[in-house]
């Protein structure tokens, strides 16, 4: 009998469990916002910037501030204020400065918890918003030591991305993120009596305190415990650099001095708040000077012929770590000091200081109608070129004679050479201010350059792919006429700069990449399908980022050797190649057709020479053996790791709704216990023990 | 644990012996063993011949863990207030090396 009601009523169980909804109350307790940008920690030699939460994360009462109104009462509202102990601020991404930051959290104190930014629309982004400094990498300029007045060149810098917080801070900037948010807000902020929310935000980071100590736990291990955790990896991606095959030295030849132009470009940025696989801004820089860059690449590659009739060497670099005080050029020049530029065969003669003959640099490019030239030393610079460039393209001004370089590479090149060779920059950053409004944030996106990134085909005609064209056509048909002199126009297909732009600002996974590499490679694109604009901090090889393969095989396809083309080789006879010669690479290709020679036949498939060489760009602090990492003289920044990221809503009952549930628990819990008593007194049954009966 | 009280009074020495001479070695969990397992033996029992040499084991042992107790507090006390003071060093000492602080 007992038997046959203990079965009853588990069937009965199993039918409720299998009806109703499996939900776990967790789920129904919070709401999540999956695409938050958020934060994180980077730490230098001295210091540790950006933001964190604590390990479970930080929460607190919401409050929403929409304006400077809004903001004002706030801070004079004493109470609410003193109705919780902790709370979440809500701020609309235009009060974010450090007048707004700096008075919140001396009002606040610790009762901060953290912050959340929002952008209520697309269209309601502010006018200006750059979290970096005024004067951006000042901290290693070739300024540094010398008396020559400073610029703000970045005149609506907050410089916030250099401080550090003791709470975390996020963005949301999805209208609907903001819309869901507000309507919670609104419903349950009404009055005192009715619960209010709370938002929970997780950024905890593993590093801490500064470099030094980040990168000395780095190395701590224990044998008793298997693993070994890092805690912060050095920021840096790949320095890559490509040229014409056609013109290695090889020893015993000797390198003609002043004979090598270095055409340099940067590759990376950096934005206050980041989200992985999102898109990271840097359109303007440095994309658009990327772009112009690798056209110019192919423009020099097409002109092969013509440049083979001087001897000046034409390198093009890309840097990967200048945004972040420059560590990228200190490792290049510190390669080039210690005898390994370019990299790879001990027989190709190094390139020295003295070889080099000047540098060109492409920076931060906005599409305005103007563009800016500026360089030094003055006793140096070649007027031949200035005004060749000036007279092919109109919209080149030059700076007076004089003037501090901008924020650029070249200052570290001119720094670390005692500026022994001239330095041209070419930039939308006139004789005091850079051009670009949204310089270093997640703002700085296609839509500055009039593209709307949902609309934009492989091969459509932008304003930008246009501007671009425009740029570079004059500038190559300057180096020709300045190398070899000669007069000659030079062209460049609208459609490969089209595909360059769809590539670098939409999706690097595209036809070109897949043209100009083998199968093997252009699969190893296809998880970074729609990650546009990957131009963020790299910690390479922790991070791995779609832009360094891009470049190096775009760079390389467009630096081929031409003539090698028409060779018609198999694809075995090209690996041959490959595996017997170290200087150059060899790659079989399907091939791009804009960039071919018009009287190619069509081919299936054909072998590419070309020369590249990259090398990692991590600052010269954490290669030199027992380099004190406290010192200045090289930028020792890292970034630190983490692991989980939320940001949820939650309700916070009231006091009364608290206190009953408090009592209720433990009625229930008491009760409980005397019915289990009672049971226990009248049934004869026990599970535990062999039934009587 | 075998039962002291089916010992013979030399092997109770022996045993109490052995315990307090192992604690030299840097062991003061043994002393503290040694303290409370003879403590009966020591001074709550009947006396014996061997009892006087025993209440001495049994009183060494005591003091040594006392010392070593106050050691390891004060070792505790200063590592954790001066851990971070003590730079390079503080982090070798750390075995759980705190994550996201200093």
């Amino acid at each position: 009998m007992h038997l046959l009601f203990l079965l009853a009523s588990l069937y009965l169980q199993n039918v409720f469990v299998f009806c109703s909804q499996p939900k776990r109350v967790v789920d129904q307790m919070y709401i999540s916002f999956d695409h938050a940008r958020y934060c994180v920690r980077r730490l230098n030699g001295t210091h540790e910037i950006g933001c964190q939460s604590a390990i479970r994360g930080n929460s607190g009462r919401m409050f929403m501030i929409d304006n400077d109104e809004e903001f004002n009462s706030y801070l004079n509202d004493n109470k609410t204020m003193n109705s919780f102990n902790a709370f979440i601020i809500v701020l609309n991404v235009n009060l974010f400065d450090s007048n707004h930051i700096d008075r919140l959290m001396k009002r606040l104190d610790t009762k901060l918890n953290g912050l959340l930014l929002y952008l209520k629309s697309k269209s309601a982004r502010p006018l200006d918003f750059s979290p970096d400094d005024q004067c951006p990498n000042h901290r290693n300029s070739f300024y540094l030591n010398q008396t020559t007045e400073t610029i703000n060149w970045n005149r609506h810098g907050t410089g916030l991305f250099f401080r550090s917080f003791p709470f975390p801070i996020m963005l949301i900037e999805g209208e609907d993120d903001y819309q869901r948010l507000l309507k919670f807000y609104q419903q349950f902020n009404n009055s005192q009596s009715t619960p209010a929310c709370g938002l929970e935000l997780k950024t905890f980071q593993s590093a801490a305190h500064t470099t030094k100590t980040c990168m000395r736990r780095n190395d701590i291990s224990h044998s008793i415990i298997d693993f070994q955790e890092t805690f912060c990896d050095p920021i840096g991606g790949l320095n890559i650099y490509s040229k014409l095959p056609q013109s290695i030295t090889i020893v015993p030849d000797q390198r003609p001095l002043k004979s090598v132009i270095l055409i340099l470009a940067s590759t990376d940025s950096f934005q206050m708040f980041l989200e992985t696989k999102r898109p990271t801004g840097g359109s303007q820089q440095p994309a658009t000077a990327l772009i112009t860059f690798l056209a110019l690449a192919h423009l020099i590659g097409q002109e092969q012929d013509e440049l083979k009739k001087q001897n000046k060497e034409i390198i093009f670099v890309t840097l990967d770590g200048d945004a972040m005080d420059y560590s990228a050029s200190y490792k290049f020049m510190f390669d080039m000091k210690n005898g390994d530029f370019p990299l790879g065969n001990k027989n190709e003669q190094p390139i020295e200081t003295k070889h080099i003959h000047s540098i060109i640099e492409f920076q931060s490019l906005s599409m305005n109608s103007e563009l800016w030239l500026h360089s030094y030393p003055s006793k140096l610079i070649d007027q031949k070129f200035i005004d060749s460039l000036i007279k092919n393209n109109r919209k080149i001004n030059k700076i007076p004679i004089g003037t501090p370089l901008p924020p650029a590479s070249s200052q570290i090149f001119l720094q670390q050479t005692s500026s022994s060779f001239p330095a041209y920059i070419l930039a939308s950053i006139n004789q005091s201010q850079i051009l670009n409004h949204y310089y270093h944030s997640f703002f700085d996106d296609s839509s500055t350059l009039s593209i709307n990134i949902s609309t934009l085909e492989y091969n459509t005609t932008t304003q930008v792919s246009q501007w671009i064209k425009q740029i570079v056509e004059p500038f190559a048909q300057t180096l020709i006429e300045w190398l070899v002199d000669v007069n000659k126009t030079v062209h460049i297909k609208q459609e490969i700069i089209n595909n360059l732009v769809y590539c670098i600002l939409k999706n690097m996974n595209c036809p070109l990449i897949h043209n100009v590499t083998n199968q093997s490679v252009g699969n190893t694109f296809q998880p970074f399908d729609q990650t546009s604009m990957p131009f963020s901090i790299n910690t390479y090889p922790t991070s791995i980022t779609p832009t360094f393969p891009f470049i190096q095989y775009v760079l390389g396809y467009f630096l081929r050797d031409r003539s090698f083309d028409l060779q018609n080789l198999t694809e075995t006879s090209c690996k041959k190649r490959a595996d017997n010669d170290s200087f150059c690479s060899y790659t079989f290709v399907d091939g791009y057709l804009p960039s071919r020679n018009s009287n190619n036949t069509l081919s299936s498939g054909y072998c590419v020479r070309s020369y590249l060489r990259s090398v990692q760009s991590i600052s010269p602090a954490f290669i030199i053996p027992n380099y004190d990492l406290s010192k200045t003289e090289y930028p020792t920044w890292t970034e630190s790791r983490w692991t989980t990221i939320s940001l949820r809503l939650f309700l916070i009952p009231t006091r009364t709704h608290e206190i009953v549930t408090f009592i209720i628990g433990m009625m229930l819990t008491v009760i409980s216990f005397f019915f289990l008593c009672f049971l226990r007194y009248y049934t004869k049954v026990s599970l535990l023990q062999p039934s009587s009966s | 644990m075998v039962s002291l009280a089916r010992k013979s009074p030399e092997e109770r020495l022996t045993i109490c012996r052995k315990y307090y001479l192992g604690g030299f070695a840097f062991l003061p969990l043994l002393w503290l063993i040694n303290f409370i397992w003879f403590f009966r033996q020591a001074f709550k029992v009947e006396p014996y011949p061997q009892q006087a040499e025993i209440r001495k084991y049994v009183i060494r042992s005591a003091i040594g863990t006392v010392i070593w107790c106050i050691i390891i507090i004060a070792w505790n006390i200063i590592f954790q207030q001066l851990r971070t003071r003590m730079g390079p060093v503080g982090d070798y000492l750390t075995f759980v090396v705190p994550r996201g602080y200093y």
